[in-house]
């Protein structure tokens, strides 16, 4: 009897050990391109297998493993220690890259349990990341997700198996107001900027934005200097680093403008080779014309609202980083904003008290609205008092209605929090909410000092402009 | 005044006569269509739907409403350009006559242009071939051979019967035209492939149609050639795809999503779901759309080289879809079909199901079909007993060894790190 246990336990031990060992987790939620609610381009339409990889910040790419394209896919586990930006690529039948996303930069390492949104669209558009104004002075794009990748893949003319050392990039862009901020980092083993006044002819970099087309060498010369500003060059350790601002016309969410990125590479004797973002492989080679240009996507923040656990997004206020968290369900929207404030004011009446406005974009920036109205206003004080419109103007939302849900504010001495559990009953749609609809969501403190009122909003905009109102994706994971 | 009220009172018994009959609409939910068949189903269809309408005492929904459900609404905002681009054109041949070929040749581009723009929804390309035609002339008049080639060569490749009349014509320009047309015929062909998402899109070249995605077109002249792309409920692609001798030109189409969306994704989960499991709601909606009283769900398939068609019946307001069964669309039965559909709408509900009848078992020679008594045990073998034979203890080793390896080797081997998933 004494045997049998001892080798029943051996046994139970040996195959207990034969489970896989997950040291952590990495959950990564695909957005796609939307438009209003719901989502009406599906990136995956043509995408029959995926890679996944990291692309670190030397613009190397680390493949992690390919899945097919299901609900929920991946590569599952893989070793920790590894660092850079996921890059999802979705391929086609024939195996060509149709799709790609990416998400900021992460490390894998023991202990990481992280869920990262990943903007996913197809192969010529890129996403730029809004900034507020207050990341412009410091290091604007540490830790921003890449936006574009290019390499061997992208080469037009010169040698092409000069693989990864050579002739790859990975490019930042962020925006700003009507500000494009363009960090490119060339992997380039040769580092030969032109020496005379035809900047293609050494390693340069090529801008086109919108109908704009200007060339700036791995030295920092530009030849269009009226079309970017702030250019910071420099050589760094295999390649070379070029960040610039160019002015864009116009600036709203969503908004698609055209662009495109060409690096050349001079080695040596060779002839400078080139490798384009997007181009017509019928004019190789060819200045690209602006109908050629890929698509460039102004982003805005994104709240992936799970059905199972808090999402989570942040931003800053005066005494530190606004905390916004949520959940759905088919029933209701939940919404828990934690304010940290010095000095909190609960004062009764609205005027006074520190507050929150939440405002409910429920067209997303998308006309036509169907609903009795497009925008939902809860405004609720540190002290608990409340009070819910809605309307079609953001300028005029007056219109009362029945409200059956719970707003509920909880205060400490230095932050408060305010709860909010929004019926989807109450806003009568016309259909119930889906997975997959995207709503423009602003959040805006107002904190009440003994100095005076001093207004936060996520957006980073004075006013309210649904055109840069944050957004929030009704999502879950299958 | 005696003549009218009794054409009136026809009109009215004709009238409460027809809306004593019961409507049917005919509603194909086939899953995936087989684009190698698409033209014969369609037709199939068409012709079924016609022997229903010819049957007394039905009356069929008009096609139009059926397919107004499905198709994109023609769009009106081509219909200026169009009218600008036929100014244009116009405009060209003043310039023309008056012997101003420079502003005659802006004026056709500019209606080129347009017409490039708009071919889609143009009706037919009579349009688009004169405007070629004219700046080809217009370039020969200025000498520039290679570029009146050119559109010569692309009227002919949207109208390869096309001829030019020496009465009416410039024989100078009849002879290049009839030239071009030589060495159109002699020129190496290319082809095309064409890929849509969803597949199944109608493809029309050069305003003719030619079959449906994904398709590939051998024996192509070379050259730009109109192409559209039409699927129910998604918006018409269109684009002009350039062909080189010898050449396969690929194109895949992601095709954007109409105003009819909603209705094509009905009829597909009714389709995916099966005639009999489609759920009673979702066929409801069709009915209610059309005004049907009844509506029949067709589903087309093929087998060993033979069409067959699934029918399933649905009268408003019941809470399941009946199964008619599954028919040969021959020649002639067809009408039978038709006929049997009546007859179900009528109250006649019985089936002509098939019968199995299980077949007795052959005699064996036993008696009365049963069974050959069972063999005879085989005899015990003398010898020593199993458990002290050499092959028990080898095959106990083999499982003793097996069993403590095989935990040791997927502890040694098992995977380990963090675990990367991501979710669409």
């Amino acid at each position: 009897m004494g045997k049998t246990l001892v080798t029943l336990t051996i046994l139970s031990v040996l195959l207990g050990g034969c489970g896989d060992d997950i040291q952590g987790n990495l959950r990564l939620l695909l957005a796609p391109v939307h438009d209003g609610r719901g989502q009406t381009q599906d990136p995956f339409v043509l995408v029959d297998r995926v890679e996944l990889g990291l692309v670190d910040e030397l613009a190397i790419f680390h493949p992690l493993g390919s899945a097919a394209p299901k609900s929920r896919f991946g590569p599952g586990l893989v070793g920790g220690g590894q660092k850079g930006a996921p890059y999802v690529i979705g391929l086609n039948q024939r195996g060509r890259p149709v799709a790609q996303g990416f998400g900021p930069y992460l490390s894998l390492v023991e202990g990481i349990d992280s869920t990262l949104t990943v903007p996913f669209y197809e192969l010529n558009t890129a996403v730029a990341t809004r900034i507020p104004a207050q990341e412009r002075v410091s290091e604007p794009f540490d830790g921003k997700a890449p936006a574009m990748f290019i390499d061997s893949r992208h080469k037009e003319l010169g040698s092409i198996d000069s693989g990864q050392d050579d002739l790859s990039a990975v490019i930042t862009l962020l925006w700003q107001g009507t500000d494009l901020l363009i960090k490119v980092r060339v992997r380039d083993d040769n580092y030969t900027p032109a020496t005379g006044d035809v900047l293609t002819e050494g390693d340069a970099v090529r801008i086109y934005l919108e109908d704009r087309d200007v060339t700036i060498a791995a030295d920092g010369r530009t030849d269009s200097p009226d079309d970017v500003s702030d250019i910071v060059a420099g050589k760094v350790s295999g390649g070379y680093l070029l960040s610039m601002v160019m002015p864009l016309s116009a600036s709203s969410k969503n908004l698609g403008v055209g662009f495109d990125m060409r690096i050349y590479d001079k080695d040596g004797e060779d002839p400078v080779a080139m490798a384009t973002w997007q181009f017509d492989g019928a004019s190789v080679g060819d200045n690209l014309q602006p109908a050629e240009f890929g698509t460039l996507v102004l982003g805005v923040p994104l709240l992936d609202l799970l059905q199972s656990r808090d999402a989570f997004q942040a931003f800053p206020c005066r005494d530190g980083m606004v905390e916004v968290t949520g959940t759905w369900s088919e029933a209701d929207l939940t919404l828990t904003i934690t304010v940290p404030d010095d000095k909190v004011q609960t004062a009764g009446t609205m005027e006074g008290a520190d507050r929150v406005e939440v405002y409910l974009d429920l067209v997303n920036n998308r006309p036509p609205s169907v609903d009795p109205a497009r925008f939902v206003r809860i405004v609720t004080t540190a002290g608990g008092s409340e009070e819910i419109t809605r309307g079609n103007e953001l300028g005029s939302l007056n219109q009362n209605f029945t409200f059956t849900g719970v707003v509920q504010a909880t205060a400490s001495a230095r932050a408060y929090s305010i709860f909010i559990t929004l019926p989807w009953e109450d806003l009568e749609l016309v259909s119930s909410p889906q997975r997959g609809w995207f709503l423009g969501l602003e959040i805006k403190v107002v904190d009440e000092d003994d100095g005076g009122v001093e207004v936060f909003s996520w957006s980073d905009s004075a006013g309210l402009d649904s055109n840069l109102f944050p957004e929030l994706r009704l999502f879950t994971v299958e | 005044m005696l003549r009218a009220g009794a054409l009136i009172f026809f009109f009215l018994l004709s009238g409460i006569a027809a809306g004593a009959e019961p409507s049917l609409v005919l509603v194909e939910v086939t899953p995936q269509p087989d684009p190698q068949w698409r033209d014969q189903d369609v037709r199939l269809l068409r012709e079924f739907r016609s022997l229903l309408g010819a049957r007394p005492g039905l009356r069929m929904v008009p096609d139009a409403e059926l397919d107004a459900l499905f198709k994109e609404p023609p769009t009106r905002a081509t219909e200026p350009l169009a009218k600008r681009a036929r100014q244009h054109l116009k405009k060209g041949k003043e310039y023309s006559e008056s012997l101003k070929p420079k502003q005659a040749i802006t004026e056709f581009k500019e209606a080129l242009r347009i017409l490039r723009a708009i071919f889609a929804s143009l009706g037919d390309f009579s349009a688009l071939e004169e405007a070629h035609l004219q700046l080809g002339m217009t370039y020969q008049a200025l000498g520039k051979e290679r570029r009146a080639a050119r559109e010569y060569r692309m009227v002919l490749l949207l109208n390869p019967q096309r001829k030019l009349d020496d009465t009416m014509v410039n024989p100078v320009v009849v002879e290049s035209f009839d030239r071009e047309r030589e060495r159109l015929l002699t020129s190496m062909t290319g082809s095309i492939s064409l890929l849509s998402k969803p597949s199944a899109a109608r493809v029309h070249m050069n305003g003719r149609p030619v079959g449906y995605t994904p398709i590939t077109i051998p024996g192509v002249y070379p050259g730009e050639h109109y192409f559209t792309m039409e699927h129910d409920g998604y918006q018409t692609w269109f684009g002009v795809l350039k062909v080189k001798p010898g050449e396969l030109e690929k194109k895949e189409v992601f095709l954007a999503e109409g105003k009819r969306i909603r209705w094509v994704r009905l009829r597909n989960r009714i389709g995916h779901a099966g005639i009999g499991r489609a759920a009673a709601q979702d066929v409801e909606k069709f009915a209610n759309a059309v005004g049907a009283d009844w509506l029949l769900l067709a589903v087309v398939s093929h087998l060993g080289g033979r069409t067959m068609l699934k029918l399933g019946i649905f009268e408003s307001g019941r809470k399941q879809v009946s199964s008619l069964g599954i028919f040969t669309a021959e020649e002639g039965q067809l009408g039978r079909v038709a006929k049997r559909v009546e007859r179900w709408i009528q109250g006649d509900r019985s089936l002509s199901h098939k019968t199995f009848i299980r077949k007795k078992p052959p005699d064996n020679g036993m008696g009365g079909g049963t069974l050959p008594p069972p063999p005879p045990p085989p005899p015990e073998e003398d010898g020593t007993a199993w458990y002290k034979s050499w092959w028990f203890w080898t095959a106990v080793s083999v499982v003793v060894v097996g069993a403590a390896t095989v935990p040791v080797t997927l502890y040694l081997t098992r995977d380990s790190g963090i675990r990367v998933e991501a979710y669409r």
